[in-house]
C-alpha cells in the first residue's frame, strides 16, 4: 500500500541516452504496464461476460465459432474458422497462404450474413476483404506435436505430459494479428475514443485472449472426437499453463520507428513509473513480501526460458547467473533503510547485465499497482503521425535540435560500409519489410525511410553548407529530399523517449531488440528468437480463461 | 467501387506518390491531404492519379517546385505542383502576416491545395480564399464554400490567387460543414492505377531476398 507521505524526494527517469539504445530495448521484459495485463485487468474489474455463441465444428475438424466478451458498453466477437491444413502447407512465415485457423474479431455479434461474409475472406487473410464491422484479422497455426500429443492423450483418457506441454507452452502460434484498418478494418481512429480501446493494442490483445479460449475448445472437441467415450477433459490447471504463441518477423520492427510518439508515451510510462518506485522512502512488510515472492516466481520462469539462438541462449544464461548473484545480495539486503528500491536498483544497475536490469525494472513495479497503473492511460496517443512542419524556424534553431537530439550519431563514420551495411525494403513478392545488404543487393533505390540517425547527419551536413539564418521553408523548397527529416526533428522535439539511440542500418544491427522491445510492451515472455530478425513468443500463459476471470487473479497470473 | 479504410487509402496515397517520385517527406504530405480529402467527403484518389500521371511523366520533379517563396509562385518548368506549393505556402505562411496573399501560375489539380489551405486557415484562425478559373472557394478549416461544384474537376488552374478573406467577406453556415467520412469508396481502376506508381517503390525479389530478407523458417511443423 502508497501513502502520500511515502513518496518524498523524487529520483529523476533514467535518460533517454541510457534507455533509448537498441541493446537496452532489446533486454525489455513485461511489466504491469504491459497490454495484455492492462486488457485482463480491466475484463475482471468490470465483469466482462463471455459467451461461446456458436460452436459449429465438425469432426474433421472444419467449421466455424463466435465467441463474444460482453463489456459494460459494447460487446466483441471472435469469428473462428478451423480449416483442414495439410501439414506440408503450415508455414511460419506471415506470407503463408493457408493456416489451421483464421480469425476476425467483429464490433458486436455478428448475423449469419455477417459470419457467410467472413468465411468467404477471413480465411483468405491478405487476400480477402474485412470491413468497418472488423477491429482485426488473424490467424494461427498448430504447434504440430503438441495438437497431437494433446489430443491423443485426452482421446485415450489420459492428462497430456506437463513437461511436453511446458516445452512449448502453446497449442497455437498466430502468425500475425491485424489491426487498425488493414484489409479493410475499421481504423484506429474510429474506436480510439472507446473507454476500453484508448490504451493500445486492446483490441489485438482480445482477439489473442479469445482465441486462446477458442483453441482450447478446439483441441478438447478433436479429443472427444477421437476418443467418444475414452475422451477426458483437460484438466483445468494444464490447460491454463497454455498461452497462445506468437511468430513475428521483419514486419514489426518498423512500427516503433513510425510512430515516435506513440513509442515516447510507452517508454516514458514505463519510465515514470520506475523513477516515482524508486522514489518511495519506506516500503512496507506487504510490499517487501510480494516483491520477494514474485521474484522466486519470475526466477522460475527464467529457468523455463527455452531458446536455441546462440545469441539468447547466453543472454538467458547470464540473466541465470546474475539473478543468482541478485539472490544472494537479497538475502543480505536491508529493505528497512530509507529509499530501499533505489539502492536496490542501483545495485543491480552497477553489478548486473542489462538482461538483469530490466527485469528488476518490472519487478520492482509490482507491488504498486496504485502507483504504476495509472500510467496505462498515458500510453496511447491521439497525435498524427504527420504532423504540419513550422518552416517559419530559423535553420539555426534545427541544427541546435539535431544536435541535441543526434549528437550520439554524429560518432559514427558514415562513409564507413559497415555503418550503412543494410538497407531496409519492401519486397515486390510479398509486400512486407525487409532488410537486405546494401552493398550486395540491388535495393538501395528502394530504401524505406527506417535510418533516422543517418538521415538527421545529412540533413546537418546540408545545413552547414548554407546560411543558419535561413527559414526552413526556403531550405525546404531546394531540398525536399530532407522534408521527412525535418518533420521529425520538429516532432520528436517534446519527446524526448521516441527516438532510438542507435544506428539502424548497421552491419551489426539485430532487428529481434526491436521486436522484442514491442513485444515486451505487448507482455509476451520466452522470447526465442529464431534468427537475427525472427522470435516467437509466448502469450497470455497461466492467465485466466474467461469463465475464470470471476475467481482467479486476473493481474500476476504472469507470475504462476 | 471498393470500400476502403483511410488508413489503407493513406497509405496507398503515400506510396503511390514516393512511387512517382516524390520525396518521403512529400509522399507524408500527399498522404496527408488526400486522408484530409477523403474525411471530408471530397473527391480524393480521382484528383491525385491525374497529379501523379503527370509528376511521373515530368522530366525533373524539382521543376514543378516554386521557384521561391513570396508572393509569387511559379515554376521552372510547365506547370506548378499543388503539393510542392501547399506545401510552401503551409512552411512559410506567418501568421502575423494576415495581409499575405500570393498568386500561383500554372498549377495542376488545384484542389488539392484544399488541405493545405484549411490547414493554415485553422492554424491562423482565419479565413483562406483560393479564386481559380472565375470561381473561389473559401475554407476557415471547418467550413467550405465553393462557387461551383465543377471546382473538383479543374486540371490545371494558369492563375490562382491564394489570399485571406477581408472582415464580413464570407459567411459560412452549417450547410458549409461537410460531412465527416470514416471510409473511401474507391474505384478498382483508380485504386489500381495508383498502386502501379506504388509498385514502383517495391525492390524486385531475388534469390538472396528470399532467403535472408524476412528471416523466418519456411516450415511450422513444430
Amino acid at each position: 500500500m502508497l501513502s502520500e507521505d511515502t513518496v518524498t524526494k523524487k529520483v529523476a527517469r533514467r535518460s533517454p541516452a541510457q534507455v533509448m539504445r537498441l541493446e537496452r530495448l532489446g533486454s525489455f521484459h513485461q511489466s504491469r504496464l504491459s497490454f495484455m495485463r492492462v486488457l485482463t485487468r480491466r475484463l475482471k474489474s468490470e465483469q466482462w461476460q463471455f459467451k461461446q455463441q456458436q460452436f459449429s465444428i465438425g469432426v474433421d475438424g472444419v467449421g466455424h465459432a463466435v465467441y463474444s466478451a460482453i463489456g459494460p458498453d459494447r460487446t466483441y466477437s471472435l469469428v473462428a474458422f478451423a480449416h483442414d491444413l495439410p501439414d506440408e502447407l503450415r508455414s511460419d512465415r506471415v506470407i503463408a497462404e493457408q493456416w489451421d485457423t483464421t480469425f476476425a474479431l467483429f464490433d458486436g455479434v455478428p448475423t449469419d450474413a455477417d459470419i457467410e461474409r467472413l468465411s468467404n475472406n477471413v480465411p483468405y487473410q491478405e487476400a480477402g476483404r474485412v470491413t468497418q464491422s472488423e477491429l482485426t484479422l488473424s490467424r494461427a497455426n498448430r504447434s504440430v506435436r503438441l495438437w497431437e500429443h494433446v489430443v491423443d492423450s485426452l482421446a485415450n483418457g489420459k492428462q497430456p505430459d506437463k513437461a511436453q506441454l511446458d516445452a512449448v507452452g502453446y497449442l497455437m502460434r498466430t502468425t500475425a494479428v491485424y489491426g487498425s484498418g488493414k484489409f479493410g478494418a475499421a481504423d484506429r481512429q474510429a474506436i480510439a475514443s472507446r473507454a476500453e480501446c484508448v490504451g493500445p493494442f486492446q483490441v489485438e490483445m482480445l482477439t489473442v485472449y479469445l482465441i486462446r479460449a477458442f483453441v482450447r475448445d478446439l483441441v478438447q472437441h478433436m479429443a472427444n472426437v477421437r476418443g467418444g467415450e475414452n475422451a477426458i477433459k483437460l484438466d483445468a490447471d494444464l490447460a491454463r499453463s497454455l498461452g497462445i504463441g506468437n511468430s513475428t518477423g521483419l514486419g514489426m520492427a518498423p512500427f516503433i520507428l513510425n510512430h515516435p510518439s506513440l513509442f515516447n508515451n510507452w517508454i516514458v510510462a514505463r519510465e515514470e513509473a520506475l523513477a516515482q518506485v524508486r522514489s518511495i522512502e519506506y516500503a512496507s512488510a506487504d510490499d517487501i513480501d510480494l516483491f520477494k515472492t514474485l521474484f522466486a516466481k519470475a526466477c522460475q520462469s527464467i529457468r523455463a526460458w527455452n531458446t536455441d539462438h546462440e545469441l539468447q541462449k547466453s543472454k538467458v544464461a547470464k540473466l541465470q547467473e546474475d539473478l543468482k548473484q541478485l539472490t544472494h545480495h537479497l538475502e543480505e539486503f536491508n529493505f528497512a533503510d530509507n529509499s530501499p528500491w533505489n539502492t536496490l536498483y542501483l545495485w543491480v544497475e552497477q553489478h548486473l547485465s542489462s538482461e538483469a536490469v530490466e527485469f528488476i525494472v518490472s519487478l520492482l513495479l509490482e507491488p504498486y499497482g496504485e502507483l504504476v497503473d495509472g500510467f496505462a492511460h498515458c500510453m496511447g496517443t491521439d497525435k498524427p503521425t504527420i504532423n504540419p512542419i513550422n518552416g517559419t524556424m530559423k535553420l539555426s534553431s534545427i541544427k541546435s535540435m539535431l544536435e541535441s537530439q543526434y549528437g550520439w550519431a554524429a560518432d559514427i563514420n558514415w562513409a564507413d560500409k559497415t555503418a550503412c551495411a543494410r538497407a531496409w525494403y519492401v519486397s515486390e513478392e510479398k509486400l512486407e519489410p525487409r532488410l537486405g545488404e546494401r552493398f550486395d543487393e540491388p535495393i538501395a533505390n528502394y530504401e524505406q525511410p527506417l535510418s533516422p540517425a543517418r538521415d538527421a547527419i545529412q540533413l546537418l551536413q546540408d545545413i552547414e553548407a548554407v546560411d543558419a539564418n535561413r527559414s526552413v521553408a526556403s531550405f525546404l523548397l531546394k531540398h525536399p529530399e530532407h522534408r521527412h527529416t525535418v518533420r521529425r526533428i520538429q516532432t520528436l522535439r517534446n519527446l524526448p523517449y521516441g527516438e532510438i539511440q542507435d544506428n539502424t542500418i548497421s552491419a551489426s544491427l539485430m532487428p529481434i531488440d526491436m521486436l522484442r522491445c514491442k513485444l515486451s510492451f505487448f507482455g509476451a515472455i520466452h522470447f526465442d528468437p529464431r534468427s537475427d530478425r525472427w522470435v516467437r513468443i509466448r502469450m497470455f500463459g497461466n492467465a485466466p480463461y474467461p469463465e475464470e476471470l470471476g475467481s482467479i487473479d486476473a493481474d500476476l497470473w504472469i507470475y504462476p | 467501387m471498393i470500400d476502403y479504410s483511410l488508413n489503407e487509402l493513406a497509405s496507398r496515397a503515400k506510396l503511390s506518390a514516393r512511387g512517382a517520385g516524390y520525396s518521403w517527406g512529400m509522399a507524408e504530405e500527399v498522404s496527408r491531404a488526400v486522408y484530409w480529402l477523403a474525411h471530408h467527403n471530397l473527391p480524393h484518389c480521382s484528383m491525385l492519379l491525374p497529379l501523379l500521371n503527370q509528376i511521373d511523366s515530368s522530366v525533373n520533379i524539382m521543376d514543378t517546385l516554386p521557384k521561391a517563396l513570396g508572393e509569387n509562385y511559379y515554376a521552372q518548368g510547365e506547370y506548378l505542383c499543388p503539393i510542392a506549393a501547399g506545401c510552401a505556402l503551409s512552411d512559410s505562411f506567418d501568421i502575423k502576416a494576415r495581409e499575405s496573399k500570393v498568386l500561383m501560375t500554372d498549377v495542376l489539380s488545384p484542389e488539392l491545395l484544399l488541405p493545405f489551405v484549411a490547414d493554415i486557415a485553422q492554424r491562423c484562425e482565419t479565413i483562406i480564399v483560393l479564386e481559380f478559373n472565375n470561381e473561389n472557394l473559401a475554407t476557415d478549416g471547418v467550413h467550405i464554400k465553393t462557387s461551383s461544384s465543377n471546382l473538383y474537376e479543374v486540371e490545371k488552374a494558369s492563375t490562382l490567387l491564394c489570399r485571406v478573406a477581408g472582415a464580413g467577406e464570407v459567411e459560412f453556415t452549417g450547410l458549409h460543414v461537410p460531412e465527416r467520412k470514416t471510409r473511401a469508396v474507391v474505384s478498382e481502376d483508380v485504386w489500381k492505377a495508383l498502386g502501379v506508381y506504388a509498385h514502383n517503390t517495391y525492390a524486385p525479389a531475388s534469390e538472396r531476398s528470399r532467403e535472408l530478407g524476412a528471416g523466418a523458417g519456411l516450415n511450422d511443423n513444430d
